[in-house]
């Protein structure tokens, strides 16, 4: 449903998969292209915009950087760019992450989807592949001899 | 544990039952509860679902290290007693609550549920485009490292969009950009060509959005040679390509590219092949000041070559398409031209290419020429020519009167290759001039069948040449169709016809 605060503002309500409601700005919704199609397709007008792939936990986060992202100017980029980090620190570990990123997959919110991806990368950036399996519980699905035959395709990045 | 809720995420989502009882707005499917409503410590965990909690414990991967201490045995007793609490959760809500609080139950298996959380591969089950965003926002050198985690990753990591081969997205790490700035590239080269050649071995990206080869360090680039294959070329500048030498450019449609702005640039080529390219009406070679080879096979679209350049040395066409008129103004170090040709040029070959290329050494010429009964062969003046090849000339039968008029055009001539395909005509004995060779010292003959006026030319050419080394006879008369062979009666009929007139080891039947 649709309100109207006093600035004239057009609040629309989100609703998460485990039924929590977010009433937000519309101009703050629209950052996903997701939600934006679905107000231009005429969805919100009638009850809350269910979000079927977001729990509630992750919906507060993700409205939370759009609501920073539609007030900030560009002319704060650098302070914007300081609260982004904060931002992906407050989600302490991959799960979270990862989590975030399903949403800003399905939400279609690139700055976030950018900005996980980054955090996502920088974890694995200048570890070596135990590392990196360890971290994440990768499966190593390599038999030996595949393993040893991918390691060899690609000596040069091991020297 | 039917009655707790899915997600395997962890969330805190009421039972079943529960969720029937709200009116939910939301459409049928979507798996929606109020907050609040239930007790918030009703929690799926996805391997209870999949059966006893040792047996998922054992399969799982290797557990992190803080994840070790994990003691399945907690969630083991949690699990009947949970069973009970949750049949009674509905009618005493604050029941289980309560249970939990005072045996300090949430603290431990919440941190456990997490850690078991944890021990799934969450990032691996992300879908492909995803996983190829954050593989997308590492450099090149990580990529690969990456792919070789998994099948997954592998089939991912080289598939990314982007494929930008310069130091920093290859060599450098955390730890080298501590190091001064002036890291000697000299050491990377060899590495550089290596791993280029690996990853582009490897990449199955069928969406290669932006390929950077960049100068290897600036002024250090020593890239000699380039090949291109199916490529769409960007601008290159002057100093982009400093050494390049070799440049080959296979199955690419040259002809909406400036192509003399990019030779231009190119100061310093000596090669250039043409291969299966489909090339601009006019093809001008003049800007290449330093080429000395250039080899167009079975390239399409051009219509007229126009070659002056000092330095060429070999000019070669080959396949369909290689007959055109070329305009050859100035090549003065000529030595090797192969070309195809047409009755039309005959005048042009054999009146003004001695003029225009003094140093010719090799001549192949490929075609449905009469070169051989053309009036002006007499005249030529090819006295370098060391090499002929002459391939399907229309008239050029084995016979002697064409054997004579050869020879006698090409007083240097060492090797002589000569495909023809001859029906047994009449043999004509008019013109034929007393004449011996005297340096010719290979000849094959091929598309032989071994008919008396072809018997009878190469007893022609075994009689009237002084240091023949060696007499080649084949059946096919091309490459194509080299394996139809004369059968061994008719190897050994040639061979007793020749014998008497060659020394030992000179003729060979094929």
């Amino acid at each position: 449903m649709s309100i109207t605060t006093e600035n004239n503002e057009k609040m629309i309500t989100l609703m998460s998969s485990d039924g929590e409601e977010f009433v937000v700005e519309e101009a703050v919704a629209a950052q996903s292209q997701t939600i934006k199609h679905l107000i231009e397709d005429g969805c919100s007008t009638e009850g809350s915009i269910p979000l079927p792939n977001v729990t509630g936990r992750v919906l507060s986060e993700v409205i939370q950087y759009c609501k920073k992202h539609s007030s900030s100017d560009d002319k704060e980029e650098k302070e914007l760019e300081a609260w982004d980090a904060e931002f992906v620190k407050a989600a302490d570990d991959h799960v979270a992450l990862t989590d975030l990123m399903m949403a800003a997959n399905f939400l279609d919110i690139k700055g976030l989807l950018d900005l996980v991806a980054q955090t996502l990368a920088n974890m694995i950036t200048g570890k070596s592949p135990e590392e990196v399996r360890r971290m994440w519980n990768i499966k190593n699905d390599f038999t030996p001899e595949e393993a040893e035959k991918v390691r060899k395709e690609n000596q040069w990045a091991f020297e | 544990m039917r009655d707790t809720v899915l997600d395997h995420r962890g969330s805190l989502v009421p039972p079943l039952h529960h969720q029937r009882k709200l009116q939910s707005p939301l459409p049928a499917g979507v798996v929606s509860a109020r907050s609040g409503c239930g007790s918030p410590l009703s929690w799926r965990i996805p391997m209870w679902e999949q059966g006893d909690v040792s047996e998922t414990d054992s399969s799982s991967p290797p557990l992190p290290p803080r994840t070790r201490k994990f003691r399945p045995g907690i969630l083991k007793r949690l699990k009947p007693a949970a069973q009970v609490f949750l049949v009674y959760n509905t009618i005493f809500p604050h029941l289980l609550t309560f249970f939990l609080f005072f045996f300090h139950l949430p603290v431990a298996s919440l941190h456990h549920l997490r850690c078991q959380i944890m021990a799934q591969d969450l990032i691996s089950e992300l879908p492909d485009d995803v996983l190829l965003l954050i593989i997308g926002k590492l450099t090149l050198l990580d990529s690969v490292r990456a792919s070789t985690l998994s099948h997954r990753w592998n089939r991912i990591c080289f598939t990314r969009s982007d494929l930008v081969f310069d130091r920093s997205n290859m060599f450098l790490t955390p730890h080298s950009h501590k190091l001064p700035g002036s890291c000697d590239c000299r050491q990377y080269e060899g590495k550089f060509v290596r791993a280029v050649d690996q990853v582009l071995r490897s990449y199955q990206g069928r969406n290669l959005r932006s390929f950077k080869l960049p100068n290897f360090e600036g002024s250090k680039a020593n890239l000699k040679s380039l090949r291109l294959v199916a490529c769409l070329l960007g601008q290159c500048s002057p100093d982009q390509f400093r050494c390049l030498q070799t440049l080959t450019v296979v199955c690419t449609n040259l002809a909406q590219y400036d192509l003399h702005g990019m030779f231009t640039c190119l100061l310093t080529l000596k090669t250039l092949k043409f291969d299966r390219c489909t090339l601009p009406e006019e093809l001008s070679l003049s800007s290449l000041t330093q080429l000395e080879n250039f080899m167009l096979m079975s390239s399409a679209g051009v219509e007229l070559v126009e070659i002056s350049n000092m330095n060429l040395v070999s000019f070669q066409c080959v396949g369909t398409y290689c007959i055109f008129p070329f305009a050859l103004r100035r090549a003065p170090n000529l030595k090797r031209l192969r070309f195809g040709a047409t009755t039309n040029e005959l005048s042009w070959i054999l009146y003004h290419l001695p003029k225009h290329c003094p140093a010719l050494q090799s001549l192949a010429i490929s075609g449905f020429t009469k070169l051989i009964k053309h009036p002006l062969l007499g005249t030529a003046n090819f006295c370098k020519v060391k090499e002929l090849c002459l391939i399907h000339d229309e008239a050029s039968q084995f016979a002697i009167v064409n054997m004579n008029r050869l020879l006698r055009a090409f007083p240097c001539l060492q090797e002589l290759e000569f495909r023809a395909e001859s029906p047994d005509l009449e043999e004509e004995k008019a013109g034929v001039k007393e004449y011996v060779h005297k340096r010719l010292k290979r000849v094959v003959m091929a598309g032989f069948h071994g008919t008396p006026s072809e018997i009878e030319c190469a007893i022609y050419l075994l009689t009237h040449t002084t240091v023949l080394e060696r007499l080649v006879i084949h059946h096919p008369w091309d490459l194509w169709h080299a394996d139809i062979s004369l059968s061994k009666e008719e190897r050994e009929k040639i061979c007793e016809r020749l014998q008497p007139f060659c020394k030992d080891g000179v003729l060979t039947v094929h």
